[in-house]
């Protein structure tokens, strides 16, 4: 851990209407951990991501992102400083190719270096060149994630946020998925990890926090969540 | 009244129409395939720019094909700015708003046209509107014909733009995946206001190929909506491809049931065209399913 | 038809229902002698009509202008107008009629549209207040026994016996070239009624229609319409329908290289409008209508003309229909000798007034129909609009067929 986290949410609250989801919740993850966000269906997980990427507004609180204010910033902004959201559900343009997918994902961020990021992207995931002119839409279920995935690297990120990447994949492909990401933190890229599949996020996490009604109930070394059965039972229905 | 002497000039006349309505039609399938709404205010946009290329040719004596290089870019600047400073915020973020503020814009415009030109029907008078084309068994309208080929261009342009630039590219995926694209850092509202901009550009071109052979008057641009609208359905909401050979069939389909039914029911041709589009592939030709 | 639309709508003949008794006795408005004479000018200013009711305006507020210029009407003295916007709807013509009534005006003039002067008609009779009608052609304006109605101008019934006898004249002195006629009509009440009437009478008169083509308003394309007419080459094209179409049928017959031996029109000629003989004098060449027009021969026509035409304005039929309907109102209240609308409407009803500007015969009023108003016939001849019936006004004699 160094001295300064790079990304430091203090007290944030957020909803949507009149509903309140975020609480005053509080993390901080440091330049190249890997963090663990954890905690049962419809707790807020994707809610707290949305309002770090700036799609949610958040109604109290700060967000500090690589020593900036970004709790009003405008999701371009947002991303333009290099915090990447890989959303829930994967959100990539099915009516366009793998490649212009790819390419939108610098749109904003690390354009000039276009080229070279789509050989590291191919480099991490070879099939995303086999399917390169493809329609996004036609790829399958492993493939959209690993494109969605591939779009965020795309603009160079300091943190990326993978919501939920594993939904839906195969067993074999969620193996392979945990094994990839723990090659992205490895070229230094920070990871807010949410995901559903406790066992294998906290064995790949350095941290990890538990949401439960609107806070995070719990914090530490993922080692030491993994090891508590209680703290797995109630929180995470394991 | 088959005889191929009646037949084929009015499929010609047909297709010549056709490009024209296409182009009106594009600028609607764009709007509505990215902010998922019908522009009401396409129809005053068009009165307008016909009578920009009409004030264009009688104050700066400016040919509209000329015209349409200043026209382009000013309807452009026009269509960003309504839909950044007035469509946009006014609707709250609520999408659905955009098609009640886009009605009320149509009817500000068209008053202010009327307060300002009255309900007076105008021309101009190019040297080349009567110039044709002796194909032997037909004259082919040489200003149609430029008009022909310029949609063509028009298209062919949009297309590169789509394919090839940044900003086409965000426009395609603001159109399918709204919140990918925010995700992606492409600003929502910019691109809306430059889908707007694009469409209402397609506008102000049609009108500088219009002006030379027809008249402008407040409510003209109404006529062809109705018609573009047809298109967009025919074609498949927000469909590119679709808005240019729809508006070729619906120019052709027009063309002949005028020629059959009569110029009254003309129209009935094309409206039953509409509803057996929406009846059996409501998804129009080239649209693809939700 | 000079500019815009025609002055008939769908609700023409709906606006017809009978006027009940309520016509209500309203002190008539003591003023001294001199002090003035308020007229009611009320036109269609905004709207779809604004056009042709600006133009009217014009024509109503020269009248004035000159009549006051000249020290006022007699014994009353200026002529004080208040202008009406009539909105192009006869809800807007009725609005303004209460409030023209409210403001004490002697008569009312104006109305432009069929619909509109139906409506100003019997809202004006309610409080017996004298109406001249300017341009409304319907027959029906006339015939539903309004006393206060008075119509300078010719309706639709003569305008159109006048068209079919001129055209039967001007085929038959000229060897009777034309046999056969097309007929291109819009598709609403005053295209499709003439197309009807010229269907049962061009036939007795020995012309044989090859087709009658309607075609709805706005028609953006006349290129089929123009094939038709090319395949059966008729010897006469009848157009009957509005500006906008005319211009486009015209221009796209010029493209096409249709030349048929005649192109004569009803209420809504080229012939009949200067700014589309300015416009495409190529197109317009040799065009016949039958319509409004007024005395090529009258110095004080020529006069208005040129004064319309130095404000920039085409001279446009409403221009001095309106500017004749005023002198015929001024003429009633000098005769009157007071505003006093019963007066008024005495002094109208025996009118024999004389000093318009129209082509027309005497002045007599026989329910309201001056019975003296017919249209004439013009041609575009030498980039100009020629009267070439009836003989008495004629600047020239009718070219027909047309040279090729
Ligand atoms: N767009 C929205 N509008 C209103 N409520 C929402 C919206 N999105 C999520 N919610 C609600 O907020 C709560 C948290 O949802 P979410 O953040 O998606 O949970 P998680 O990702 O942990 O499953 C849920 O009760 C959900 O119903
Ligand atoms: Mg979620």
């Amino acid at each position: 851990m160094t001295d300064r986290p790079l990304l430091d949410v203090r007290d944030l609250h957020a909803g949507y209407g009149e509903t309140q989801v975020l609480r005053g919740v509080s993390l901080d993850v440091a330049p190249g951990e890997i963090v663990a966000v954890l905690g049962s269906n419809g707790v807020g997980k994707s809610t707290f991501n949305r309002t770090l990427s700036g799609i949610v507004r958040a109604r109290a609180g700060s967000i500090q992102f690589d020593g900036a204010a970004i709790e009003h910033d405008k999701p371009p902004a947002i991303v333009a400083r290099g915090l990447i959201h890989v959303p829930e559900g994967r959100r990539i343009f099915p009516n366009m190719t793998v490649g212009e997918n790819l390419d939108l994902g610098s749109y904003r961020r690390a354009k000039p270096r276009r080229a070279q990021n789509r050989e590291r992207v191919f480099g991490i995931f070879p099939r995303l060149r086999e399917r390169e002119a493809q329609y996004a839409g036609t790829l399958s279920g492993g493939e959209q994630q690993m494109l969605a995935i591939g779009r965020g690297l795309m603009a160079e990120p300091k943190l990326i946020i993978l919501d939920e990447p594993s939904l839906g994949l195969s067993p074999l492909l969620v193996e392979e998925l945990f094994t990839l990401i723990g090659r992205i933190r490895a070229d230094g890229v920070a990871i807010l990890l949410v995901e559903q599949n406790v066992v294998q996020s906290l064995e790949v996490a350095d941290r990890a926090y538990i949401l439960a009604e609107g806070t995070f109930v719990m914090s530490g070394a993922a080692s030491a969540i993994a090891a508590d059965p209680e703290l797995k039972r109630a929180y995470l229905g394991l | 009244m088959l005889s191929p002497v009646i037949l084929i000039p009015a499929i010609l006349n047909g297709l010549l129409t056709g490009a024209v309505y296409a182009l009106v039609a594009l600028g609607l399938t764009l709007i509505y395939g990215v902010l998922h709404i019908i522009n009401f205010a396409h129809g005053a946009l068009l009165s307008a720019a016909l009578f920009a290329a009409f004030f264009a040719f009688k104050l700066l004596g400016l040919d509209p094909y000329l015209a349409a290089f200043l026209l382009a870019p000013a309807f452009f600047a026009l269509g960003y700015g309504l839909q950044r400073f007035i469509i946009g915020p006014a609707s709250r973020g609520d999408d659905r708003n955009m098609l009640l503020i886009t009605l009320g814009l149509s009817v500000v415009i068209e008053n202010v046209l009327l307060y300002a030109f009255r309900g007076d029907t105008r021309t101009i008078e190019v040297p080349y509107a009567f110039e044709t084309i002796d194909l032997g068994f037909t004259f082919l309208p040489i200003p149609r014909v430029i008009g022909f080929g310029v949609v063509f261009v028009v298209a062919l342009l949009l297309w590169a733009i789509m394919r090839f630039t940044d900003t086409g590219k965000a426009i395609r995926a603001v159109a399918k995946e709204k919140l990918g694209a925010q995700l992606a850092g492409i600003d929502v509202a910019h691109v809306y206001a430059m889908t707007f901009g694009l469409g209402s550009a397609c506008v102000a071109v049609a009108a500088c190929l219009l002006i030379p052979t027809y008249y402008v008057n407040p409510m003209v641009g109404d006529a062809f909506v109705l018609i573009a609208f047809t298109i967009v359905v025919l074609g498949g909401m927000g469909s590119v491809p679709g808005a240019l050979i729809g508006g070729l069939v619906i120019g052709v389909v027009e063309s002949l049931s005028g020629l059959f039914l009569g110029e009254s029911l003309g129209q009935i041709g094309i409206f039953v065209i509409f509803i057996a589009v929406l009846l059996v592939r409501p998804t129009g030709l080239f649209g693809v399913k939700a | 038809m000079s500019e815009g639309k025609f002055p008939f709508s769908r609700r023409t003949f709906l606006a017809t229902t009978a006027l009940g008794a309520a016509t209500v006795a309203m002190p008539s408005v003591l003023r001294a002698q001199g002090a003035g004479v308020k007229l009611g000018i009320l036109h269609p200013v905004s709207g779809a009509l604004s056009y042709s009711g600006t133009q009217g305006r014009l024509g109503a507020t020269i009248a004035i202008d000159e009549i006051n210029a000249a020290g006022g009407i007699k014994g009353l003295g200026k002529i004080d107008p208040v202008l009406g916007d009539a909105q192009s709807s006869a809800e807007g013509g009725t609005a303004e009629v209460e409030k023209m009534n409210s403001a004490g005006v002697a008569a009312i003039v104006g109305g432009y549209a069929s619909a509109v002067c139906l409506a100003v008609s019997q809202a004006a009779a309610r409080y017996d207040l004298p109406y001249v009608v300017d341009v409304g052609v319907a027959d029906s304006i006339v015939t539903r026994g309004l006393k206060n109605t008075f119509r300078f101008g010719p309706g639709f019934g003569v305008i159109a016996k006048t068209a079919l006898s001129n055209l039967a004249a001007i085929n038959d002195a000229a060897g009777k070239p034309a046999k056969t006629v097309m007929i291109v009509h819009e598709d609403s009440l005053f295209g499709s009624g003439l197309a009807k009437l010229l269907n049962a009478q061009l036939p007795a008169q020995g012309f044989q229609i090859l087709e009658t083509i309607p075609h709805p308003t706005p028609t953006r394309d006349f290129n089929n319409v123009v094939l038709k007419i090319k395949a059966q080459n008729p010897d006469l094209v009848i157009p009957a329908n509005y500006y906008n179409e005319y211009v486009l049928l015209a221009r796209t017959m010029q493209q096409q290289k249709v030349k048929p031996k005649g192109i004569y029109s009803v209420l809504g000629g080229a012939a009949s409008s200067y700014k589309f003989v300015k416009e495409f004098p190529e197109a317009a060449k040799y065009i016949m209508d039958c319509n409004h027009w007024f005395d090529p021969k009258n110095p004080k026509a020529l006069a208005l003309k040129k004064k319309v035409e130095d404000q920039g304005q085409f001279f446009t039929y409403e221009v001095y229909m309106n500017y004749s309907c005023v002198l015929l109102v001024a003429d009633a209240l000098a005769r009157a000798g007071s505003a006093d609308r019963a007066k008024v409407t005495e002094a109208l009803a025996s009118s024999t007034f004389k000093d318009h500007v129209m082509p027309y015969g005497p002045t007599k009023f026989v329910n309201g129909q001056n019975e003296g108003a017919a249209p004439a016939n013009t041609q575009v001849l030498d980039g100009d609009i020629k009267v070439v019936l009836p003989v008495a006004f004629a600047q020239a004699k009718p070219v027909f067929p047309m040279p090729a």
